[in-house]
């Protein structure tokens, strides 16, 4: 630069050296002008000295300008967003960052903002928008920024925009991120945050979540196959439209969402296909079933669920199904996946797992007693629970606990009246359902309260005279309490009139089968419009029958294979399998022809086989390989009782040889007996009874335990 | 102090909107469910500013904001309304709302739109 400054000024340089030199000539020394000469020398000197200062200073500034400039530049062409500006024109100005290439794929200097971003949106408000923009007044148009699109998609890419007027140069200012692999990022991170949560719902509601899922698939295996022997076109339609809403909405529950959005299609395509078919034929109705594959529903987020937690997490057989390190993982993971303070919440979840808080289980009933009550047209103002922090184990409540579903169906079709109802009682509009856990005295009590109209004792006495439970003397007798006490048993409950007219019923018989499986009481309190009070009470230490569920399941399971076995062997028939079913017992129906024998492994059991005429025939037929006439049976009565416990002695070895660890032997031997009409005696023992039918005939066979 | 009018169909909305306005040191001089009413109570109340819910039975907000501007040039009108209405807020601030709030109604928001329409010295948390 002094370079270029000694270049600049030579020639004035020249002039000053040219009047140094005059000045220190001595000729000149005498002259009168000597001295202003030398002043003018000097000033000149002075000059341009200055001038050359305010050069370099003014070169100095360029310099930085130019490097500001550069840095500008840099900054723009590096910067990972894209900006650019644009006037009201709507062109786009020409000096706008690099990204801006890479986001649009071309040169956007003098394009149109509108072409450009936005034109690909949905409406033509984006247009609206910007030519209202420049027409208001300038202090205004950042009103209207907010509404220009703040997220769009172009070229396959998510795009954020910000907005900015600048003022100076009346321009708009588009600041663009491209989001698109961070947005990819976030649902990748949503979803595996979601799989996690769902999992830790999973295993912390496990049994019940196997029992739905299990459910779910006999369901739609089965069931609903059998529907269409019971049910007409229209009612099966409508009865798996709510199935399937009941299972979406237990699934969304446990964050199982890809099955319940399955499933939410299938809602769908029924409502379409009953829009299309007014009144199908059941051929069409089958075909449309078929065309919906429900257990492929389910199966991702079991899958996903497996992954997590290993696979035959949801296998029936095991009770405890989650290995110890895949809950370490679990953990491990849920940390890297969630914040604090979400993330403790699930650790806990996952901690709680061994014993859950009954409050939890409960907890389930809300939503649905909010549902029903909605649905039936009553207002329920409010569910709550109350607890101290009862822990339970799960399994050992899951019975119970879904039996109270009854409970809360009460208060809420037959307790809770009709808002006007309510009003003119002088009661508020909504009903109110109260639950209150708590633990006394080594019992856990349960207390379900409603606010509803309470339990007409004398309906209930006028019945119990009506269904020849009781005289109208012996009733007399009775208690108030003990003719409370009437509405769980099963001969009053499962009557549909006493639904109607009581105000109580149908399934409080399996509530109070439930708390007495668990060795518990259940009792009734009632005021007439005030409410219902029902409270369960269940002792903590009692061993429960659990574990011998597990081993009666697993002895029904291949006593039925052999069985089936038998009769395939030797009649070469497949049984018809009906139903099984666990159940307790206060008696037990004998059939035509029945085999008692008494079983001993682990514990003691009665095995009883009994038959009905047809099948019996069949079976001796078989047996004895001839020909028996029916009518003739009661002379062959013995022949048929000792066949069939040579029958029964056969499948039964055959049984015992299939038990592995332990050996099973016979208490007693079998014993036939043929009756009409038969009852056995038992004390609420466990039943699991099997049905087979055989070419019409029908066959029982029933597993007791003999407590 | 500032007056306020607060107009809404949705009392609920009234209320948290009054609740915010009051918190921030304005007075509410009067409240109306429909542009009707709105006219007739800053007819009598001559208030600083009216909050004015875009989607309103009987007449809706963006009448009831062009009667407010003939009527009463120096009003600040600020709309309510969702981001889910865009076209009807382009028609607001085209028929001279002085702002708009985006529900949910958020203290904060409030207040920049209140400084922006009414002045930062209209506002006063003390109260």
């Amino acid at each position: 630069m002094s370079d270029s400054s000694g270049e600049l000024f030579r020639f004035e340089e020249k002039v000053l050296e040219k009047a140094q030199k005059i000045v220190e000539n001595e000729k000149y020394q005498g002259n009168p002008l000597y001295k202003k000469y030398k002043s003018l020398m000097r000033m000149y000197k002075k000059l341009l000295f200055q001038s050359q200062k305010i050069l370099k200073i003014s070169d100095n500034n360029q310099e930085k300008l130019r490097k500001t400039q550069q840095n500008l530049a840099l900054l723009l062409n590096n910067v990972k967003q894209g900006f650019l500006t644009f006037g009201e024109d709507f062109k786009i100005s020409p000096e706008y960052s690099q990204e801006c290439k890479n986001i649009f794929g071309q040169d956007i200097a003098g394009r149109d903002i509108y072409e450009l971003l936005f034109k690909k949106s949905d409406s033509d408000a984006e247009k609206d928008i910007l030519n209202s923009i420049f027409q208001d007044d300038q202090s205004r148009i950042k009103l209207y920024l907010p509404l220009l699109p703040q997220e769009i998609e172009l070229n396959q890419k998510l795009l954020k925009i910000k907005y900015k007027y600048i003022e100076q140069e009346h321009k708009i200012m588009c600041i663009i991120t491209d989001i698109t692999e961070k947005r990819e990022l976030e649902n990748e991170l949503e979803k595996e945050r979601k799989n996690l949560k769902m999992t830790v719902t999973v295993i912390s509601n496990q049994g019940i979540v196997k029992k739905y899922v299990n459910d779910y698939r006999h369901f739609f295996n089965h069931i609903i196959y059998e529907w269409f022997k019971e049910y007409g076109n229209q009612t099966i339609l409508e009865n798996l439209y709510r199935k399937i809403h009941t299972y979406k909405g237990v699934f969304s529950q446990w964050g199982m969402r890809n099955s319940s959005e399955s499933l939410h299609k299938a809602e769908d395509k029924i409502n379409d296909f009953q829009e299309e078919n007014p009144s199908p034929e059941t051929r069409e109705i089958k075909k449309f079933i078929s065309t919906i594959d429900f257990n492929g529903f389910i199966d991702q987020d079991i899958e996903i669920i497996e992954q997590i937690l290993g696979e035959n997490f949801l296998d029936r057989e095991k009770s405890v199904s989650v290995k110890k390190d895949d809950i370490v993982e679990l953990k491990e993971r849920i940390k890297d996946y969630f914040p604090e303070g979400e993330r403790e919440q699930m650790v806990t979840k996952i901690d709680k797992l061994i014993k859950k808080s009954l409050r939890d289980l409960i907890d389930i009933y809300e939503e649905y007693t909010f549902e029903l009550a909605e649905r039936v047209g009553k207002k329920l103002e409010q569910f709550k629970i109350e607890s101290d922090g009862v822990l339970v184990d799960e399994n050992k409540f899951h019975d119970l606990n879904k039996s109270l579903i009854h409970i809360f169906r009460n208060s809420i079709y037959h307790g809770i009246e009709k808002p006007e109802g309510r009003l003119k009682k002088g009661k508020p509009e909504g009903g109110s359902v109260k639950c209150k856990i708590g633990e006394e005295k080594g019992n856990i009590y349960i207390t379900i309260r409603d606010d509803g109209q309470g339990i007409n004792v004398d309906k209930i006495k006028k019945l119990a005279i009506d269904k020849n439970i009781y005289s109208e003397n012996e009733i007399e007798d009775l208690s108030r309490n003990e003719i409370l006490r009437l509405i769980f048993f099963d001969q009053f409950s499962t009557e549909e009139e006493v639904n109607q007219t009581a105000g109580r019923g149908v399934g409080l018989a399996s509530v109070k089968r439930e708390v007495e499986k668990l060795g518990g009481n259940i009792s009734v309190e009632t005021k007439l419009d005030q409410g219902t009070e029902i409270t369960i009470i269940i002792p903590q230490e009692k061993r429960v029958a659990q574990k011998d569920e597990i081993n009666m399941n697993m002895l029904m399971e291949k006593l039925e294979k052999k069985f089936v076995q038998y009769i395939g062997d030797n009649l070469e028939l497949e049984p018809d399998q009906k139903n099984i079913q666990l159940n307790q017992i206060e008696q037990l129906e004998l059939s035509d022809f029945n085999v008692i024998t008494n079983i001993r492994f682990k514990n003691l059991y009665d095995i009883i086989f009994s038959v009905d005429k047809k099948a019996a025939q069949i079976l001796v037929e078989n047996f004895i390989d001839k020909h028996l006439d029916l009518n003739k049976m009661d002379q062959k009565k013995a022949i048929i009782r000792e066949s069939l416990k040579e029958i029964m002695n056969i499948i039964i070895g055959q049984f015992f040889k299939s038990l592995e660890e332990e050996e099973g032997c016979f208490e007693k031997a079998p014993m036939a007996i043929a009756v009409e009409g038969g009852l056995l005696d038992y004390k609420n023992n466990e039943i699991i009874k099997h049905k087979f039918s055989i070419n019409q005939g029908l066959v029982n066979l029933n597993l007791i335990a003999r407590n | 102090m500032a007056s306020a009018v607060v107009v809404d169909d949705n009392f609920i909305m009234r209320r948290k909107v009054k609740g915010v306005l009051k918190k921030l040191g304005l007075q509410i001089v009067g409240e109306a469910k429909n542009g009707i009413q709105a006219l007739e109570k800053c007819e009598k109340t001559d208030p600083d500013l009216v909050t004015l819910d875009i989607h309103m039975p009987e007449m809706d907000g963006i009448q009831c904001l062009k009667k407010l501007r003939d009527k009463f040039p120096d009003l600040s009108v600020v709309m309510i309304t969702s981001l889910s209405q865009k076209e009807k807020v382009l028609k607001a601030i085209k028929s001279g709302a002085d702002h708009y709030i985006v529900k949910p109604i958020e203290e904060e928001n409030v207040r920049d739109v209140l400084v922006e329409t009414l002045g930062e010295e209209a506002i006063d948390e003390s109260a």
